[in-house]
């Protein structure tokens, strides 16, 4: 059962950020601009959010709360300054299929996350961090940094990236520790 | 009268300008040396520092995200949002490791001799 829930999390991350690169892929003359890059950017943060925030709801796991509430406060901070420079650039965060679709994924994992409880939340959870994570790195290194046209947007991004690995990090090793 | 006003002026002003010169003396002790380790990229930068007893480190942290510097032995920085930094002065000599309560990976190391 946790198995199967697992692997439906983990594929439902991917089929997410898969979308991304498709949009790119198939259509090469419309990458996504800055406008929707940065609305990217502000959904994929905040979907993460959301999914820490019902973590430390539900976890009775200290490893687990703690991870969901480093999730909460650092995706906020990137949230924070991206809102931040966009208001500065001038930019307004626009809508795409993707920012979009990864609304929508988000709303029904964490639906699907919400009907679990105990070791098989905190494994569900952690396995999808993980599925998460890797697929937002992918995405960022081949389809978001090298389309962001502003250099502040695109340092941004940069700076996001060790961030994001470090996130996996953490995760992997909450996932092995999970598995004892 | 007015001439021996005039010449205990003149008399006294090497003991002020002397009084002035020591007092600036007295005031000018040894600067601290302070070290400068950067939180970035999610990592200490440098992870290892070896400092002389009595030396500050002072951390900054650089990344987007907070972060922390936290050791058993000598505190806690507590959360250091981006640009925000802290300060110890290790009087004791020792190896003290320490790192970011938030990120487990983030790690480092004060040598003091």
């Amino acid at each position: 059962m946790i198995k199967s829930i697992a692997l439906v999390l983990a594929s439902a991350a991917m089929t997410t950020f898969a979308s991304i690169g498709a949009e790119t892929t198939t259509d090469k003359a419309a990458p996504p601009n800055d406008a929707q890059i940065a609305k990217i950017v502000l959904v994929a943060d905040t979907v993460d959010v959301n999914y820490g925030k019902l973590a430390v709801k539900k976890t009775e796991n200290p490893d687990v709360k703690a991870f969901a509430e480093t999730m909460i406060r650092d995706h906020s901070a990137v949230n924070q300054k991206a809102t931040a420079l966009a208001k500065k650039l001038g930019v307004t965060p626009e809508d795409s299929e993707t920012s979009k679709s990864l609304e929508e994924n988000g709303k029904a994992m964490l639906k699907t996350l919400e009907e679990l409880d105990g070791a098989e939340f905190d494994k569900a959870y952690v396995d999808n961090e993980v599925s998460y994570h890797e697929a937002v790195i992918g995405v960022l290194d081949t389809t978001l940094i090298p389309n962001t046209k502003n250099a502040e947007l695109k340092a941004l991004l940069e700076s996001g990236r060790p961030i994001f690995a470090a996130h996996l990090e953490h995760a992997k090793k909450l996932q092995k520790d999970l598995s004892k | 009268m007015k001439n021996l006003f005039l010449l205990a002026m003149v008399l006294s002003l090497p003991w002020i300008t002397g009084c002035k010169r020591n007092t600036t003396t007295a005031t000018s002790a040894p600067s601290p040396v302070v070290t400068k380790v950067a939180m970035q990229n999610m990592q200490f930068s440098p992870t290892t520092v070896e400092i002389a007893k009595g030396g500050t480190i002072e951390w900054t942290n650089e990344d987007l995200i907070p972060h922390t510097a936290t050791s058993p032995v000598f505190g806690d920085s507590g959360a250091l949002t981006s640009g925000q930094s802290w300060s110890h002065t290790f009087n004791e000599v020792g190896e003290f490791p320490y790192g970011c309560t938030f990120h487990p990976t983030m790690k480092g190391t004060v040598t003091v001799k």
